[in-house]
């Protein structure tokens, strides 16, 4: 038994020895991986940031506590978007003596919200807060990380915060106006944000906010003033100089591109540029600096540079179906159209099925005055896309023009059907349809353009007369097909959208009459009179619509005011008027 | 002395050696899908393992040459045949259609309705009350970037004998990208909750069903970006709440308490202090099957100017429902363009998997994956399994039991905005392998 048991014992210790070593190899093993990778390629990164790896390794190698090197190589891999390596590495930093800093704090902070960890994010930058109060760009991403994971209370201190420091902070005044939002409080919100369009106009984050909260309260001249300022280029990237001194390191591309986008959108340019150099140098194949240079170029509205730098684009192989309608439209700026045709027609030989292409080829022959191409290349764009809306609107042009209404028509329908903003479409529509004495199919066009069009606009007067015509045109085909009352809907419909034109009036009363609807018809007549007091045939008919109503005195009124407005030549009228005031009134008198 | 001594030290190496080993197995970092990943083996577990290999893929419906822009897909039986049939947004034809199931495995497309500008999102219910299902459609007006108000709400009503009408609902405002129907005031009439990504002004708004297909509508949100906003009861407290999921600059998860009145309280539950984070979809399902609905929501948007595609923080994430209005943050884990999560017990194993697609890898790279499945491992953890590297430009994957038999199929649809273009697919139908 003795000797089972210590058998067993040996056994046991062997196993836990064993088990040890294994733990401990792979702990050796583990550690290595955490501390570096520097065995690993990373081919989406250019040789210039595996020379700079090498260099940071090497570095940090020939001091194993040199924290300094061991800092160089964590921010390189953030830099370069090596989230688990730079990990690693802060890991072995936090690891040592003294350990993390501030600094360190922060961009694992970073990392942490990037990857969208944002309660580890929020533990990191409460260290920063701590060690470095008065780093405003920490400060504010708690404020914002407590924000988003909907802890208001606290975020409110945390923007507060940022106001003892700096009391107009923007993103801080624009953080707690959010706060009120949320909290149902439009007041104090609409308060804060004024104050801060006062110190900051460029906030246009803020003036978009402003204008939401002015639109729910009914001041829609000041939203809308508000709406066009927020449309600017966005506000000022924050200064955060501990980002912008890791971002020294970054070699990859697609980041460098990015920030350089996002600084030349908020027209930081001295901020943007040297990230597209950095491109440049970076990847001297790669077209994405060309493109980037060309549309930077176009907004600035350089367009001689900024064709040559699509075209460089091209060159490198750049995706011309991109490329091309950019390119295009900055030589057409410039009056480069034969130019452009030229180089279209090349295009159009390498890719004839190319939408792009297709698009910015028919362009430029419609611009040449070329219709016969331009026609042909947009026919066969429809058929590719039948609802691409410039295509349709060229093409639709150009059947009007020929004559050709119902195939303009069919390009005028696409483009109604799928641009729900666009006027134009709409108006001709209803003219086609009112040409075509199919007045019901023109409501609708001119309906929504009439919605879509400000009620000031000199177009204005044009659709609404097309509508009222279209209105009273149904109307009459109601009535001729025995349709009254639908016909009554149509004649309330134009009056509604023209109270000045009196055939609405008269075409009302009269069906309202054969309805029997003799009020009505009444209310239509005097409106009518309201419009034209000296005319005694209104005055006629008000009276024998009075009569039929059983109104026999106000009949006798308007039959006497007619009398005394008809002129003496007007015989017919003066016997009409003599007839009915001398009694005789038969059921025929009013058919 | 000396058996005490052992024994400690035996004891001491004991508890090393456990502390060691136990420290190995948990170290784990969110899991990649990484383009080598092999399927794993569940060897004597009888199940089929997933991997590249675990479905066989077909295109269904219309074939074009065109480079698809299928912007969203819904599975459900359209015609009450008892064969569930898959709708169709499709944005490069301003239509939406319907690829009707009419014998077993036998898909034939239609078109409903008639033109629907930039469809980006589609749902069924029954909005007049008539027994037939209509189509609920979100009218971008224009897909790419705009801030044109070419936004719109359009229900195709069904007739019942398989005839669509087209209905606007609402017209004229920012680009809409979500609608439903959901009854939010509890008063028996569908209520309607819409998603205006718009551009720089967007919103979500709540629709008031006043009958007779007249609808007024109440303001929730004045942000723009929001993708999508389904209507489920969170808080268990009987009354439904919203959840919208608001891109763009914001990259928050809002919820929209709701009181049963129509009266709605706005939290953000959780949000991205990372502007470029690509919020790109969002759902709500009971992932750990306590009862309570979670939310689970992608992030892999990857359109840019000059240089499309993924990011490294790509991926999936869950806010665990903890009851009382609490949610708790989880990585699933990463996938560069990420999109589309659906939460499916895939293999029928009795826990919840999670599977999405990418709609913006970097496909010049022949291994970049375009489905995944994110395997439960029964206690909520997950494990990235690769489906499938083509067809590419996956933007949407949805789920169920399409021929009855106990399996579930997948269905997804491709949105082709960058080149190569050669491996897009507009429709495909996965079936799992016997």
């Amino acid at each position: 038994m003795t000797k089972t048991r210590r058998l067993g014992g040996w056994i046991l210790s062997g196993c836990v020895a064993a088990a040890l070593a294994v733990g401990l190899i792979l702990l050796r093993k583990d550690a290595g991986r955490q501390r570096l990778a520097d065995e690993v390629h990373y081919p989406n990164l250019p040789p210039a940031f595996s020379q700079a790896l090498e260099k940071a390794l090497q570095k940090m190698r020939s001091n194993e506590n040199d924290r300094d090197a061991e800092r160089l190589l964590a921010r390189l891999y953030q830099a370069n978007r090596l989230y688990p390596e730079a990990r690693a590495v802060y890991q072995k930093i936090g690891a040592g003596t003294p350990g993390l800093g501030s600094r360190d704090h922060y961009y694992l902070a970073l990392l942490d919200q990037d990857e969208n960890d944002l309660v580890a994010a929020q533990k990191e930058l409460r260290e920063v807060v701590k060690n470095a109060p008065n780093y405003l760009p920490a400060r504010l991403a708690l404020a914002e990380v407590l924000f988003k994971t909907g802890r208001e209370d606290e975020a409110e201190k945390a923007y507060s915060a940022v106001l003892a420091i700096d009391p107009n902070q923007p993103q801080a005044m624009l953080g707690l106006a959010r706060l009120d939002l949320q909290r149902g409080n439009d007041d104090a919100a609409a308060s804060r944000l004024e104050d801060l369009m006062a110190v900051h106009s460029d906030m246009t984050t803020a003036a978009a906010l402003f204008a939401q909260i002015l639109n729910r309260r009914g001041e829609s001249d000041r939203a809308e003033a508000m709406t066009e300022w927020s449309r600017q280029k966005p506000e000022p990237i924050l200064a955060d100089p501990w980002m912008t001194e890791m971002l020294a390191d970054c070699y990859d591309v697609q980041r460098l591109a990015l920030l350089f986008e996002s600084y030349f959108k908020t027209g930081q340019i001295d901020q943007a540029i040297p990230f597209l150099r950095r491109v440049e140098i970076l990847d001297p194949k790669s077209p994405a600096p060309q493109i980037l240079k060309g549309w930077s170029a176009a907004q600035q509205h350089d367009y001689a540079t900024a064709v040559a730098q699509y075209q460089l684009a091209i060159a490198k192989g750049g995706d011309l179906e991109k490329i091309c309608p950019y390119l295009i439209q900055a030589m057409i700026t410039l009056g480069q159209v034969s130019e452009a045709e030229k180089l279209l027609a090349d295009y159009y030989a390498r890719t004839p099925e190319s939408i792009p292409v297709l698009t910015a080829y028919a362009d430029v022959a419609a611009r040449r005055g070329d219709e016969k191409l331009a026609k042909l290349l947009l026919t066969k764009l429809v058929v590719k896309d039948p609802y691409l809306y410039s295509a349709n609107v060229s093409l639709g042009k150009i059947l009007w023009a020929e004559g050709d209404r119902d195939g303009a028509a069919k390009c005028l329908q696409r483009i109604a059907s799928v641009e729900a903003g666009d006027v134009a479409s709409r108006a001709l529509l209803g003219e086609y349809f009112l040409g075509k004495s199919d007045p019901v199919s023109a409501i609708k066009p001119l309906e929504q353009a009439i919605a879509l069009t400000d009620a000031r606009a000199p177009l204005i007067k044009n659709l609404k007369a097309m509508l009222n015509e279209a209105c009273l045109q149904s109307g009459n085909a109601e009535e001729k097909a025995g349709r009254v009352s639908a016909a009554v809907k149509y004649y309330d419909k134009g009056i509604a959208i023209l109270p000045a034109d009196s055939r609405a009036y008269a075409y009302e009363a009269d069906a309202c009459a054969r309805l029997g609807q003799f009020g009505k018809a009444s209310e239509a007549l005097q409106k009518m009179s309201s419009l034209q007091p000296e005319n005694p045939t209104i005055y006629l008919s008000l009276g024998d619509v009075n009569y039929r109503d059983g109104k026999k005195d106000e009949a006798v009124r308007n039959w006497q005011k007619a009398l005394q407005l008809a002129g003496a030549g007007d015989g017919d009228l003066r016997r009409a008027l003599a007839d009915r005031l001398n009694g005789a009134v038969a059921g025929q008198t009013y058919k | 002395m000396k058996h005490p001594v052992r024994k400690i030290i035996i004891g001491a190496l004991l508890v090393l050696a456990i502390t060691t080993l136990v420290t190995i197995s948990l170290r784990n970092t969110p899991p990649v899908v990484s383009a080598t990943k092999t399927a794993n083996s569940d060897v004597g577990t009888g199940k089929k393992p997933f991997g590249l290999d675990y479905f066989s893929h077909r295109s269904i419906g219309k074939t074009s040459e065109e480079v698809p822009w299928i912007t969203d897909l819904l599975i459900v039986d359209l015609d009450g045949d008892g064969l569930k049939d898959i709708l169709v947004c499709d944005g490069k034809a301003n239509k939406v259609s319907w690829i009707r199931q009419v014998r077993l495995g036998v898909f034939e497309e239609q078109d409903i309705g008639t033109t629907v500008a930039g469809p980006a999102h589609v749902e069924v219910a029954d909005l007049d009350g008539d027994g037939h299902l209509d189509v609920l459609v979100a009218s971008m007006g224009v897909i790419p970037p705009s801030n044109l108000k070419t936004g719109a709400v359009v229900v195709l009503m069904n007739d019942g004998k398989n005839h669509f009408t087209n209905h606007v609902l609402l017209e004229n405002v920012a680009r809409v990208t979500y609608v439903a129907a959901a009854d939010l005031n509890k008063d028996g009439k569908l209520d309607l909750v819409v998603g205006q990504f718009g551009y720089i002004e967007g919103e979500v708004r709540w629709m008031e069903n006043l009958g007779n297909m007249k609808f007024k509508s109440h303001q929730l949100l004045d942000l723009p970006g929001t993708i999508h906003a389904p209507v489920a009861d969170l808080n268990g407290d009987g009354n439904p709440d919203i959840v919208a999921l608001v891109s763009q600059d914001s990259e928050e998860v809002h919820a929209f308490w709701g009181d049963g009145k129509g009266g709605f309280r706005d939290r953000v539950l959780y949000g991205s202090t990372n502007t470029d984070f690509g919020s790109s979809g969002l759902t709500i399902a009971d992932v750990n099957k306590d009862g309570r609905p979670d939310i689970v929501y992608t992030n892999g948007d990857g359109f840019d100017y000059a240089t499309p595609g993924s990011r490294p923080w790509h991926g999936v994430q869950w806010l665990e429902n903890l009851g009382d209005g609490k949610f708790s943050y989880h990585r699933v884990g990463d996938f560069p363009g990420c999109y589309s999560p659906v939460v499916v017990d895939l293999d029928g194993d009795g826990d919840n998997d999670i599977v999405a697609c990418s709609g913006f890898n970097d496909w010049n790279d022949k291994e970049a994956v375009s489905l995944v499945v994110f395997e439960n491992d029964g206690t909520n953890h997950f494990t990235a399994r690769p489906l499938a590297r083509e067809p590419t430009h996956l933007i949407v994957v949805k789920a169920a039991d399409l021929f009855n038999d106990g399996r579930i199929e997948l269905v997804t649809g491709g949105f082709a905005f960058y080149p190569p273009y050669d491996r897009a697919k507009r429709v495909t139908l996965w079936e799992p392998k016997k």
